[in-house]
C-alpha cells in the first residue's frame, strides 16, 4: 500500500475533527486553564492557582445553587419519570391512543424559552394557577410564585416535570413493546391479578428502560438553565440559582471569567460521573468495542 | 398486549380512559392559556381570566394584530421577525453541515482502515457528554478575536460543531450493520472510497439522515445559551435569545403579543412533530437506548 492510500481514509474524519477540536476540545481544555486565572477576558489573565475554587465554595451562592440543583435533581427524577411511568402503563393497557401520546410528548418541541414564558405567566400573582386557587378556595395560598422562596425552585420544577412526563412516556412505552407476550400471558393464565402482572412482570422488565431515564433525568436536573434563567434569573437575590446559571452569571453578567470557568468544571465534573453511567448503558447496546 | 381481564374489561377502560383524558386536558391547559390569551388585547388580559376568552374586541383579529406586533416589534425595540429567518438558516445549515461531516467520519471510524480508530470516536463523541457551559467561555473570547462574535458565520459554525457529536455517535452505529462483503467487492471494482459512500452508504443512510434532521433542527431552533452568549445584536441573534428579550420587556409590546410571539416561534417545530412524530419516537429510542434500529 502506497503512503497516500493509507492516509485516504483519515481524510474523512477530518471535517468532523476539525469542528469538534476547534468548537468543542480546545474551549473545554481552555475553560479548565481559565479556571485557575484571574480574567476578565481584556486584561492578561493571571495565574492564581486554586483560589476560584476555594473562592466558590466559600461563597454561600454557591450553596445555594448546590442545594437548589440537587433539588432539581432529585425533582427531575420524581415527577416526569414517575408520571411518565404511569402515563406509559395508561396507554399501554389503552391501546390506540396514538393522539394522547403524541399531545402529552407535545412539550418536546417547545423550547425552553417558550415553557418559561407559558408557565412564567401562569405563576403571576393575577396567573392561572392562583386564579384556580381562588376558585376552590385556597385563598390563602395565593401568592406570586416565582418571587417567594422556596416556592420559586420548586414552582419551575413542577414546569419541568411538565416539559420531561412526554419524552419520559415515549421512552418507557418503547420499553413496553419490546418486553414479549408469553411472560404476560403465562401469568395471566396462572391466575394473577392486573396489579400482579403490572408490578410483577411489566415493571420489572422495565429495568433497563428505567435506569436510562433516571439518568437522563439525573443529566438533566444538573444542567436545568433555560427555565430558571427565562423565569427568575435565579432570583430573587440568587435564591433561586442553579450551578448552570450561576456559571452563566459570573461569566457574562459580572466577567469573572475565572469564577465562571471553575462553576463550569464543577458542574462538569458533577455530570460527567452521571454521565458514565450513561455510557455504559448505551455503549454497550451500540457494540463501540467493533 | 391486552392485559385486562375480560369479565372487568368495559369497567377499567372506562377508568383508566377518564383518567388518561383528565391527564391530557391538565397538560394542555397551560397551551390552553397561551392561544386565549394571545387573542386578547392588553387591557382585555388584564380585565379576564387566562383561561377565558375576552371579546372586548374580535379575538381572531387582536390575534392577527398580536402576532404582527411580536413579529415587527415597536418603536422601542423590534420583535422576533428577523430572528424567525435567522434561526431558519442556524438550524438548518447547522443541522445539513453536521450531517454530512459526521457521515464521512462514521463511514471512516465503522469501514475504512484506520488505527486507534476507538480513540477517533471517543475525541468524536466527547461532545455529547459535557454541559454546554464549559465550552462558553473560550468560544465566547474566540469569537471576539476573530471578529465571528455576533456574525450568523460563528453562530452556525457553533452550531454545527454541536451537532456533529451525536450524529457521529448514529451514523457509526448505522453504518456497523453495512455488510463489510458490499464495501470489498466495491473496492475489488475499483471504486474509490468515496465513490464507495457516495454509491452505497448515502443511498442507505436517508432514515438516520432524517431522524438527525429533526433532531438537530429541533435542537437548534430551540436553543437558548449559545444564542444569548454569542449574539448580542437583533440582526443575528436566534429567535429563541429575541423571544426572551421580548418578554423582558413586556410592558412595551404587551403579554398577549409576547405570547403570540412565543406560538409562532413555536410552530416550525411543533409542526415537525406532528408530521413526523413516528420518527421522533423513533429517534428517543436510539437516542437514550442505544438501539440502532
Amino acid at each position: 500500500m502506497t503512503v497516500v492510500k493509507k492516509i485516504k481514509p483519515y481524510i474523512f474524519l477530518i471535517p468532523a475533527l476539525v469542528f469538534v477540536i476547534l468548537f468543542l476540545i480546545y474551549p473545554a481544555v481552555h475553560t479548565i486553564i481559565v479556571s485557575f486565572m484571574e480574567w476578565n477576558g481584556i486584561s492578561k489573565p493571571q495565574w492564581i492557582g486554586f483560589d476560584n475554587y476555594v473562592h466558590m465554595l466559600q461563597d454561600p451562592a454557591f450553596w445555594i445553587a448546590f442545594r437548589n440543583t440537587i433539588l432539581w435533581v432529585i425533582g427531575s427524577i420524581l415527577i416526569p419519570v414517575t408520571l411518565g411511568l404511569i402515563a406509559a402503563l395508561l396507554i399501554y393497557m389503552l391501546p390506540g391512543q396514538k393522539t394522547i401520546k403524541l399531545l402529552l410528548f407535545l412539550p418536546y418541541a417547545l423550547s425552553g424559552v417558550v415553557i418559561s414564558i407559558m408557565w412564567s405567566y401562569m405563576y403571576r400573582l393575577d396567573g392561572a394557577i392562583n386564579g384556580i386557587l381562588k376558585i376552590i378556595g385556597f385563598v390563602e395560598n395565593i401568592k406570586p410564585w416565582l418571587q417567594v422562596v422556596p416556592a420559586n425552585t420548586f414552582a419551575m420544577i413542577i414546569t419541568n416535570g411538565w416539559r420531561m412526563t412526554g419524552t419520559n412516556m415515549v421512552l418507557f412505552s418503547i420499553g413496553m413493546q419490546a418486553i414479549p407476550d408469553e411472560p404476560i400471558e403465562a401469568a395471566y393464565i396462572e391466575g394473577s391479578s392486573n396489579w400482579q402482572i403490572m408490578t410483577r412482570v411489566i415493571i420489572p422488565m422495565m429495568a433497563s428502560t428505567t435506569a436510562v431515564v433516571v439518568i437522563m433525568a439525573i443529566i438533566n436536573g444538573f444542567n436545568v438553565f433555560d427555565i430558571v434563567w427565562v423565569m427568575t434569573e435565579g432570583g430573587p437575590y440568587r435564591s433561586s440559582a442553579t450551578l448552570a446559571v450561576n456559571m452563566y452569571r459570573e461569566s457574562f453578567v459580572i466577567f469573572k471569567f475565572g469564577r465562571g470557568a471553575a462553576n463550569a468544571v464543577t458542574l462538569s465534573l458533577l455530570v460527567f460521573v452521571a454521565a458514565i453511567f450513561y455510557m455504559r448503558v448505551i455503549f454497550k447496546k451500540s457494540r463501540i468495542g467493533e | 398486549m391486552f392485559i385486562i381481564k375480560k369479565g372487568k374489561k368495559i369497567y377499567w377502560e372506562v377508568i383508566l380512559f377518564s383518567i388518561i383524558i383528565i391527564w391530557v386536558a391538565v397538560w394542555l391547559f397551560p397551551i390552553w392559556n397561551v392561544f386565549v390569551s394571545a387573542m386578547k388585547s392588553i387591557d382585555g388580559y388584564i380585565s379576564s381570566r387566562p383561561w377565558e376568552f375576552s371579546f372586548d374586541v374580535n379575538p381572531i383579529i387582536q390575534f392577527y394584530e398580536n402576532i404582527v406586533r411580536g413579529l415587527a416589534g415597536t418603536q422601542r425595540g423590534s420583535g422576533i421577525g428577523p430572528a424567525f429567518l435567522n434561526s431558519m438558516i442556524y438550524a438548518t445549515v447547522g443541522a445539513i453541515t453536521a450531517i454530512i461531516f459526521a457521515s464521512l467520519a462514521a463511514y471512516a471510524l465503522s469501514c475504512l482502515p484506520i488505527k486507534g480508530r476507538f480513540v477517533f470516536f471517543l475525541i468524536l463523541f466527547s461532545g455529547t457528554v459535557f454541559p454546554l457551559q464549559i465550552y462558553l467561555i473560550p468560544l465566547f473570547t474566540f469569537f471576539q478575536k476573530t471578529g465571528l462574535y455576533d456574525t450568523k458565520l460563528g453562530l452556525t459554525l457553533a452550531y454545527t460543531a454541536i451537532c456533529i457529536p451525536f450524529c457521529v455517535f448514529l451514523l457509526r452505529n448505522w453504518y456497523l450493520d453495512i455488510p463489510k462483503g458490499i464495501v470489498e467487492s466495491a473496492t475489488i471494482d475499483g471504486a474509490t472510497e468515496l465513490q464507495t459512500f457516495w454509491h452505497i452508504f448515502v443511498p442507505f443512510s436517508m432514515p438516520p439522515f432524517v431522524t438527525l434532521f429533526l433532531f438537530q433542527f429541533t435542537w437548534v431552533w430551540n436553543d437558548f445559551i449559545f444564542g444569548i452568549t454569542f449574539a448580542r445584536s437583533r440582526t443575528s441573534r436566534p429567535i429563541m435569545a429575541l423571544l426572551a428579550g421580548l418578554q423582558n420587556m413586556y410592558s412595551n409590546v404587551g403579554i398577549p403579543a409576547v405570547l403570540a410571539s412565543a406560538i409562532i416561534a413555536s410552530l416550525p417545530t411543533v409542526l415537525l412533530l406532528v408530521a413526523f412524530r413516528n420518527t421522533f419516537f423513533k429517534g428517543l429510542a436510539v437516542q437514550y437506548g442505544g438501539s440502532s434500529k
